[in-house]
């Protein structure tokens, strides 16, 4: 990827809990997100992939400032994102959009969708009367609606129009970096194909940056330029998406490989199954936090936590990333 | 996107969520019949004054001579202890109890609506203050303290005397302990709604594109809370006006002469072996208000839940 640097994360963590409150008991520390790095150039789109609660989402929400971070740093376009405040935090906003989940919860039903699409525009005031009303029929086109779907409320939508409407919403300021968190996850299959196509033309169009969250790989697959995978609240492998797919280097990325499900019975597969649960982030293990599932962990994963190898393009934490061991 | 995912035009016409409730409303019969109750309960009350002229009856004026009278044809419900004309006082007293109820709801409601939007949407150290606040509140005995806000004395507070012995003062006074002493559910209901609505992906959405606290509270909010205070609201008119009456039976409610049906009840409550028809006007005007607004709040509640069926 020759693209400039457009996001560049360094060791980004989120806590959860701890501080006791004034009616309020001690609460133990979730460490959601724990020290990650990543880079997102220019034009690309950096899929995420991990099990549920492994921080994919915290760390969405991070990046477009709904939450706060713990520690870390977030550069955006030179920027410093997490120390911004006030009106350039605001103006900063008008870079950033994320695509939600579900499309039932994230449209308000008490509103038009007119009003639903320019809704960043009034908190902006960037449009008003006439311009406000052809900015969304402008952005209505672009998702491929009619210009009649403004003045309806999303009831009268299917999943997808509102997921339409959804992304029409976080396309009306012109950002240039979109978090899409599960943003197909809850359509149907056929839907998901025609939204994907929808979001590698508006990419394509307008230039835009995605981070893609999912923890469907087949999906990711498909959309991706790079991938990082998230394990505990860390990225414990990223690199080009043909690479990573190809020749895994970390256990973790080849076992959650090993489960995609293959439409080709006669095609020989070897699974790697892990055994027992996700630690929880309330207690992440010592030293490599994938030891207590891994198939390959020696003593040393107990202990020291791997240092990422890095690769032309590529990186895995893991002790062994370069190990026969590891070989597929 | 193809013709093909598109519902018919038809089907897509849009239609004002507020039509559409009224229209589920009128189709919930008791609700309709308890909202033409109150509409008749309100022409009965405002027609005190015109019949009174007509009629050339003082409310107010008092003859000894004919306490007591049974219904005639000049006072068709007969006369009270004090000789004075009963329906007209129960025209003149509907109007104060049932603007009690209202204008008390109102108040205490939106001193709720503030308290429990501000505690659930900003939550931390001020929810569990403002929480803490209410339970206070909810935990005073309401007796004791309905017998104390009845006592102050309001030319203490610098009122004049004139205002503070005036039927107004006595209206203000009843609005006021009311609102003091009722806001406390809607503020919890108030708080409860937010805390689930302000996690939702559209108040999240409006967040990331920079929204204000104030923005989102106004534009998703309160829209959205719209239907639990409504009915809430509904509800505690009913109980304004038995609180009203249990003020003045207190003795702190509406000074007499002027009538209100609390105070008619209350002064009843002697004479009910003598004149028991006196308890039984008020207490039936009473009664039906409150199932009235019950009802209507049924009415509403199905109104709003597109998810109830019939």
């Amino acid at each position: 990827m020759t693209h400039p640097v457009l996001l560049k994360v360094e060791g980004l963590t989120k806590h959860f809990g701890g501080r006791p409150g004034l009616f309020r008991a001690q609460r133990p520390v979730l460490r959601a997100v724990d020290g990650v790095d990543l880079v997102v150039h220019r034009g690309e789109t950096l899929g995420i992939v991990g099990e549920s609660g492994c921080g994919k989402s915290t760390m969405g929400r991070l990046l477009v400032r709904l939450l706060d971070a713990t520690g870390g740093k977030v550069e955006f376009d030179g920027v410093d994102l997490l120390s911004l405040k006030g009106r350039a935090l605001t103006a900063v906003r008008r870079d950033l959009g994320m695509v939600f989940q579900d499309p039932w919860a994230s449209l308000d039903g008490r509103m038009t969708v007119r009003d639903i699409i320019a809704e960043p525009l009034d908190i902006h005031r960037a449009a008003t009367g006439a311009d406000r009303r052809r900015r969304v029929a402008e952005l209505l086109d672009v998702v491929g609606l009619p210009a009649s779907a403004a003045d309806k409320h999303p009831h009268q939508f299917s999943g997808g129009q509102r997921q339409r409407i959804g992304i029409a919403r976080a396309l009306s300021l012109r950002p240039r970096f979109i978090v899409l968190d599960e943003a197909v996850s809850a359509l149907d299959v056929s839907v998901q194909a025609q939204i994907l196509q929808l979001l590698g033309d508006l990419q394509a169009e307008f230039g835009l940056t995605f981070l893609f969250i999912s923890h469907n790989l087949a999906v990711v697959r498909n959309i991706a330029d790079r991938v990082a995978v998230m394990y505990l609240g860390r990225i414990v492998e990223s690199g080009p998406t043909q690479a990573l797919f190809d020749a895994p280097r970390h256990p973790y990325t080849q076992a959650l490989l090993s489960a995609i499900p293959v439409p080709d019975p006669e095609r020989p597969r070897r699974r790697v199954v892990l055994k027992g649960d996700v630690p929880s982030a309330l207690a992440p293990p010592a030293g490599c936090r994938f030891h207590t599932r891994c198939p390959i962990a020696q003593e040393i994963c107990r202990q020291t936590p791997p240092v990422v190898t890095v690769g032309p393009d590529h990186t895995a934490a893991c002790h062994f990333a370069d190990s026969p061991l590891t070989a597929s | 996107m193809t013709a093909l995912d598109m519902a018919p035009p038809s089907v897509q016409q849009a239609q004002s969520v507020w039509r559409l409730r009224w229209k589920r409303f009128r189709g919930h019969r008791t609700g309709m019949i308890a909202l033409g109750v109150l509409v008749l309960l309100v022409l009965f009350t405002l027609a005190a004054g015109p019949l009174a002229a007509l009629w050339g009856i003082d409310p107010d004026s008092t003859d000894l001579l004919s306490r007591y009278d049974p219904p005639s044809a000049d006072h068709w419900l007969g006369m009270d202890d004090a000789g004075r004309d009963e329906l007209l006082r129960l025209m003149y007293g509907g109007q104060i109890s049932l603007l009690v109820g209202l204008v008390s709801t109102l108040i205490g409601g939106v001193a709720g609506l503030g308290i429990g939007l501000s505690a659930g949407y900003y939550g931390g150290r001020l929810d569990a203050l403002l929480m803490r606040f209410t339970d206070g509140m909810i935990a005073l005995p309401l007796l004791p303290l309905l017998i104390v806000f009845g006592a102050v004395d309001l030319t203490k507070l610098g009122f004049s005397s004139e205002f503070a012995h005036s039927g107004a003062a006595g209206f203000w006074r009843v609005v006021v302990i009311i609102a003091v002493v009722d806001w406390t559910q809607m503020a919890r209901l108030v708080r409860a709604a937010t805390l689930s609505l302000k996690e939702r992906d559209y108040v999240l959405a409006a967040k990331a594109s920079g929204a204000s606290p104030l923005y989102v509270m106004a534009a998703h909010i309160l829209p959205n809370v719209a239907t639990p205070i409504i009915v809430a609201g509904t509800l505690t008119v009913g109980r304004v006006i038995l609180l009203e009456s249990v003020l003045s039976f207190l003795g702190f409610g509406i000074v007499p002469p002027t009538p209100s049906w609390g105070n008619m009840l209350n002064n009843a409550q002697e004479l009910v072996t003598t004149a028991p028809a006196l308890a039984v006007y008020p207490g039936l005007f009473i009664f039906i208000t409150v199932i009235a607004v019950n009802f209507i709040g049924d009415g509403l509640q199905h109104a709003f839940d597109p998810r109830s069926s019939r």
